[in-house]
């Protein structure tokens, strides 16, 4: 007979929207503040031209917060913790919350748009991101500090990378590592313990976790037939 | 990282924490998912825990190889 469910006790939600509250929403607040800060101070020099920088030093502060926040907890770290009794499992949810946080406040598709945003960001994050890593906007990493990306990879629209999962009570993470030039199709999710060597594709459609591809290797299309992972063509 | 292989004795221990199988169960010629309760998720945590170790074991190896035996003989010293 299967063992009882038992929910998890109200205080771990509690806990979890207070994280969500410094983690998640601090950058943002802080960001919007030294724009309109920035703004406020300008406005007797230039009167309306004082919103130009604004942009700017939102983003400036965001990206500055985001990194100095990550750079203050601890490192994530690869393996297997047991939920409610290893600190690792609040360590990765401070890390999840401050990952949340472009989203939350608003600014993740200005971020988007360009490399060198793009770059500052998932660098903040704690991503080993090489510069001018083609990224569509529905794009996503997750677990940065687990996440390794080279030069000249392109993620498509619906790609994500993502070094965690769980297994019953235990959290597992694990790294991900794609080479340089390699290439992630639309809808792909590469999971932990995952490596691309350079010039490695994936093709559209695929969900690919504790899988090595050698240089130049290829998953086609829509390849994930049978178990984990499609075999490479 | 070190990738030394581990011992059989060392693996047996990391295989029965995972897996949750008694070590009597540990043959040669067990199963890893009919007769050991391994399954995708406990695949992965072993693969990670072998990672930790410096040894690397694939999905597709783990989905391959069907026994104990044949598993042993990847990641331990003979």
């Amino acid at each position: 007979m299967a063992a009882p469910v038992t929910p998890p006790p109200t205080s771990q939600a509690v806990f979890g929207d207070l994280f969500a509250l410094w983690l998640t929403w601090a950058p943002g607040i802080g960001a919007y503040a030294l724009a309109a800060w920035t703004v406020a101070a300008l406005w007797p020099y230039a009167g309306a031209a004082a919103v130009v920088p604004a942009p700017f030093a939102l983003l400036a502060g965001f990206l500055a917060l985001t990194a100095l926040i990550r750079l203050a907890l601890p490192r994530l770290k690869r393996g297997s913790y047991v939920v409610g009794r290893d600190r690792m499992v609040i360590v990765w949810y401070c890390h999840l919350a401050l990952s949340r946080g472009a989203a939350a406040a608003g600014i993740r598709p200005l971020i988007h748009t360009m490399y060198l945003t793009r770059w500052l960001y998932y660098r903040a994050l704690g991503v080993k991101i090489g510069f001018g890593v083609n990224m569509s906007m529905g794009a996503a990493i997750g677990d940065g500090p687990l996440i390794s990306v080279g030069t000249g990879s392109t993620l498509s629209e619906g790609s994500f990378l993502v070094g965690h999962t769980f297994s019953g009570e235990k959290l597992l993470l694990g790294t991900v590592e794609i080479g340089r030039c390699a290439y992630v199709g639309m809808d792909t999710t590469i999971g932990l313990s995952s490596r691309l060597a350079d010039g490695a594709r994936v093709g559209m459609g695929n969900l690919v976790y504790a899988a090595r591809l050698g240089e130049g290797e290829v998953i086609e299309d829509f390849a994930w037939a049978r178990g984990n992972p499609a075999k490479p063509q | 990282m070190s990738s030394k292989k581990l011992s059989p004795a060392e693996f047996a221990a990391l295989f029965t924490e995972i897996s949750g199988a008694p070590a009597e169960a540990l043959t040669a010629q067990a199963t890893l998912r009919g007769d050991l309760g391994m399954d995708s998720m406990k695949s992965l945590e072993l693969i990670i825990a072998l990672e930790e170790r410096g040894l690397i074991l694939t999905q597709e190896q783990t989905f391959d190889i069907k026994t104990y035996g044949e598993l042993a003989a990847h990641v331990t010293a003979a």
